[in-house]
């Protein structure tokens, strides 16, 4: 059954790694995510885990080492943070377009400006559009679990794709959990051995990514969304095989805490949101029908089931840790596609969009008590005065 | 009755309101800035210099001086330099970096910007190891060198060898360029290769390159006697040092 350790996001990042019997690894040091890479270097040269290690010269260079080493038919895993991560963006449409399932850490940091070491969701929500399945975890545990599962996903014939796994930086990277590290034989009965049929092999020659002509571009990209199209069904199935063979049960979608008769609630992504739970909790014992919602999977969006399961709310405070200038809606992408989610409730649920965590700053208990006070205003007098609100300067 | 602070003596273009400096105790940096300050006095050149730092350590000297100075992204300081050296060619312009940034992930940067000729001057700063995020191996951690992420020692079997940059940019350098290797264990000759070099632009001859060897005590884990050691006697073994190309020919 394992064992229970008490390590870091990043660790237990490097401990699924393992499980997963990962076959080649690129990396290239950037905080916060250089945690994993140090890691899966030591238990490599410990003789815990046999895998090929590239210590790239850059972020660039180590999506394409795992772009190449996947086209040949190995399990591969690569990460990075901040700029590292955009540094690397002209490879990561063409891995999902060669089908690659590359499996990729973020762990997020501020993009530059501001440049700091704290923690944003800027770095991956940027690549959030390039045919790659995505997901923030908010534990140590919930990493570990999160990138089981998503090899599992990705490798699917059905879905073929690559996946980023996000955690907060320092927030969950550097912040030590209780963990349940499973057992190998429960990995093996959950993942199985990567196989990927349309591998480069010189008896059976094939072109990998040649240049195209236009008309063979729409088939390519209709095939990748029909690809995404199939991520829902699969995902649910992997997260029953997962609560079966390990006894931990995730929504694949929605984490929702508190919600039963909730009348406003918070909706975001990651570790902020452990925060929010305990303002949300703190409510609670003074009467207030709040509640949190954790978006689990950010890509493919779950737009039915917000629809289905937030409709029933009075008010939805959106929480973007991120900052996407002169986006729709006037707050992050999450507002953003949240309220396309509920266009089609109407008038119905009330949207606010908040933009906290900045730099890397904290959400505070006392930012989160104010935003669900306002939301309690909107839902009282059904009245959005203002769209969105930047903390702490507006709210 | 308030005690009077004494100052060391500072070169004219350090920035007084930044010292002491923001690296660890033991550190290079110093040293290297030092002889580079030392040389913009002697030149007089103070109001001219624009000087870039990367990421990593060499960050750390973003308000080291007192002259125009941008901090760029990882290996990005030599295409900035000299995108700020072709917009006005009066200035001189000073790209400084560690081995991370220069060898590695912008190590496409140092190799075009040499193939160019361009008239720039990069100062890059070899400690060994990527310091600023913790001590992982670079790519001129010596052979059988431990580090973060060779905990036995640098397999050069697994990993290959450190990166010999001086001999790879001489190599593909034209003429004009100078090139040059010192090390902060010998200061007087590493400032006369700056200087060299900050001259070699100021004469238009074209692109300039000195590699400084340097400490990380922090990360190489060792005390005083042994990281000066390393510096002085086992970097060199791997590293020589010395002058690669000089203008008209390698100066006796």
């Amino acid at each position: 059954m394992g064992k229970v350790r008490r390590i870091s996001g990043c660790v237990a990042a490097a401990e699924a790694v393992r499980l997963a019997d990962v076959d080649v690894i690129s990396s290239y040091p950037i905080r916060p995510y250089t945690g994993i890479m140090s890691e899966l270097a030591r238990m490599i040269a410990d003789g815990r885990l046999d895998a090929e290690l590239v210590y790239a010269e850059g972020e660039h260079a180590q999506l394409s080492i795992v772009y190449g080493a996947s086209a040949a038919g190995a399990r591969t895993f690569t990460g990075s943070s901040g700029v590292g991560v955009t540094f690397a963006f002209e490879v990561y449409s063409p891995i999902s377009g060669e089908r690659l399932p590359v499996q990729m850490a973020i762990g997020d940091r501020t993009l530059d400006p501001p440049g700091d070491f704290g923690s944003e969701h800027t770095d991956a929500e940027c690549c959030r559009d390039q045919g790659w399945i995505q997901g923030w975890a908010s534990t140590p545990q919930e990493v570990l679990d999160m990138h089981l599962i998503y090899y599992r996903v990705g490798e699917d014939p059905k879905v073929m794709l690559p996946q980023y796994v996000c955690q907060d930086g320092y927030f969950v990277t550097h912040i030590l959990g209780d963990v349940q590290v499973p057992d190998e034989a429960q990995v093996k009965e959950f993942l199985p051995p990567y196989k990927n049929h349309h591998i480069l092999d010189p008896k059976k020659p094939q072109i990998i990514g040649p240049q195209i002509e236009p008309c063979m571009g729409p088939p390519q990209q209709y095939q990748r969304k029909q690809a995404f199209d199939n991520i829902n069904e699969v995902l649910i199935k992997a997260h029953d095989d997962f609560a079966r063979i390990f006894g931990r049960r995730y929504d694949p979608f929605l984490e929702e805490f508190m919600t039963d008769d909730a009348e406003v609630v918070i909706f975001g992504q990651g570790a902020h949101m452990n925060t929010a739970k305990a303002v949300a909790a703190r409510l609670r014992n003074l009467g207030d029908k709040v509640g949190v919602v954790r978006l689990r999977t950010f890509r493919p969006f779950p737009t039915d089931e917000i629809l289905k399961r937030m409709s029933r709310f009075k008010a939805v405070g959106v929480v973007d840790n991120s900052a996407q200038f002169g986006i729709s809606g006037g707050a992050g992408v999450l507002f953003s596609e949240v309220r396309t989610a509920l266009y089609d409730v109407g008038d119905k649920v009330k949207t606010v969009g908040f933009v906290g965590g900045l730099g890397g700053e904290m959400i505070t208990h006392d930012e989160f008590l104010r935003m669900f006070r306002k939301l309690q205003e909107v839902a009282k007098t059904g009245k959005v005065e203002k769209r969105a609100y930047w903390l702490p300067f507006e709210l | 009755m308030e005690a009077k602070q004494i100052l060391p003596k500072m070169p004219k273009s350090w920035n007084p309101a930044s010292k002491p400096h923001k690296f660890c105790p033991g550190c290079g940096h110093g040293l290297v800035l030092k002889a580079l300050g030392q040389v913009i006095d002697e030149l007089n050149i103070q109001d001219r210099v624009v000087f870039g730092c990367d990421i990593g350590c060499s960050l750390l000297s973003w308000d080291f001086f007192n002259v125009d100075t941008v901090q760029t992204h990882h290996g990005r300081t030599t295409p900035v330099i000299v995108g700020i050296k072709r917009a006005n060619p009066e200035l001189i312009t000073i790209a400084y970096m560690g081995d991370g940034g220069g060898y590695a992930i912008g190590s496409q940067h140092l190799v075009n910007a040499a193939n160019r000729n361009d008239n720039i001057t990069a100062i890059l700063v070899n400690n060994t190891v990527y310091a600023m995020t913790g001590g992982q191996m670079a790519p001129t951690t010596m052979p059988d060198q431990k580090t973060e992420t060779t905990p036995y020692g640098r397999d050069i079997k697994e990993t290959g060898y450190p990166m010999l940059g001086p001999e790879m940019v001489a190599a593909i350098a034209h003429e004009g360029a100078y090139v040059a290797r010192g090390s902060i264990a010998k200061f007087r000759q590493l400032k006369t290769f700056i200087k060299k070099a900050i001259e070699n632009q100021m004469a238009g001859r074209g692109f300039s390159f000195v590699e400084a060897l340097s400490t990380c005590p922090t990360n190489w884990r060792t005390n005083a006697e042994k990281t000066w050691d390393f510096v002085e006697n086992i970097m060199p073994q791997y590293f020589p040092i010395g002058e690669y190309k000089v203008p008209g020919g390698k100066e006796e």
